[in-house]
């Protein structure tokens, strides 16, 4: 009788083992694809948040280019909102250009507290003998790579116009 | 009559382990795609945002190069008008308007207006029952 208990207590304890394997086993296997999930959904996450980063920068940089009415306007407009930025300017005869025409150039580095990413932006323009800015402004995640957003900005800028 | 004695292993029921771990697995796949699907709507709609921009910027570009197109047509025409308006369409429901009037001592046009105007919506899925008249049923 005893022999048989025992027979039966050893039959459960392997079942039971045999049964937390298969339960660590499966639980292995979708724990590593629980981990795939999630990190695809925090780089679809950090996507967002540099898409929109890149977004509220470029709205920016347009109000400050389309409420200036001058080269001195912009350049002052640009150096009061983003302190730290770099502000180059060249002539049309040193950058190849029309004479008359100007152009320049504007770049700051920004961290962005949301996505902790850094921005490099960079604004290039032109301003044509006719008062017409042309700039464009590219805003990337890393320096010189992996452009995130770009748009390109024209304004009319009345003072300019030689009349 | 061979009576069955009841041990603890007997008790224990075999499964339980098993079925408690697929439910944690369940549960936290669930959470997972949420998570996902949220991502990925959270991205969509940065895109949207990126794309109706773009769209705006472009009806503004176009608008600051019209507008350098009068200026400089007041200097050459002595019949330009003292206000104009014009359009441009942003999507196909939206339009940017822009207003412009002539200063009289520069003689040059002064921007007045700069809106967005978004038109009717004309669509076709209008719940019946709660709009009047005709359409309900």
């Amino acid at each position: 009788m005893e022999d048989r208990e025992g027979k039966n207590r050893n039959r459960h304890s392997w079942l039971f083992l045999l049964e937390i394997t298969l339960a660590l086993l499966i639980l292995t296997f979708g724990l590593g694809m629980i981990v795939r999930v999630n990190l695809k959904a925090d780089s679809l996450t950090r996507e967002a948040a540099a898409l929109r980063a890149a977004d509220r920068t470029i709205e920016n940089a347009d109000a400050l280019i389309r409420s200036s009415e001058s080269e001195e306007d912009l350049t002052a407009a640009f150096q009061k909102a983003y302190p730290e930025c770099k502000i180059q300017k060249t002539s049309g005869d040193q950058s190849g250009d029309k004479s008359g025409d100007r152009s320049g150039r504007i770049r700051w580095t920004e961290k962005n507290s949301e996505s902790k990413q850094t921005f490099f932006t960079k604004i290039s323009y032109r301003i044509d003998g006719d008062g017409l800015l042309t700039a464009h402004v590219t805003v990337s995640s890393e320096k010189g790579e992996k452009k995130t957003d770009s748009q390109e900005i024209r304004h009319y800028l009345m003072e300019e116009k030689s009349r | 009559m061979k009576k069955r004695r009841i041990t603890a292993a007997s008790v224990y029921r075999l499964g339980l382990p098993l079925l408690f771990s697929v439910y944690i697995l369940l549960c936290l796949i669930t959470l997972s795609v949420l998570s996902l699907i949220t991502s990925r709507q959270n991205l969509r709609n940065e895109n949207l945002q990126k794309e109706a921009r773009e769209a705006y910027f472009a009806a503004e570009n176009q608008a600051e190069d019209r507008i350098k197109e009068i200026d400089e047509e007041v200097l050459t025409r002595i019949d330009m008008p003292l206000e104009e308006t014009f359009t441009i369409p942003i999507d196909e429901k939206k339009t940017l308007e822009v207003g412009l009037k002539r200063t009289a001592e520069e003689n040059r046009y002064r921007i007045t207006e700069w809106k967005t105007i978004v038109s009717e919506y004309e669509g076709e899925d209008t719940v019946k029952g709660l709009t009047s008249g005709k359409e309900a049923d």
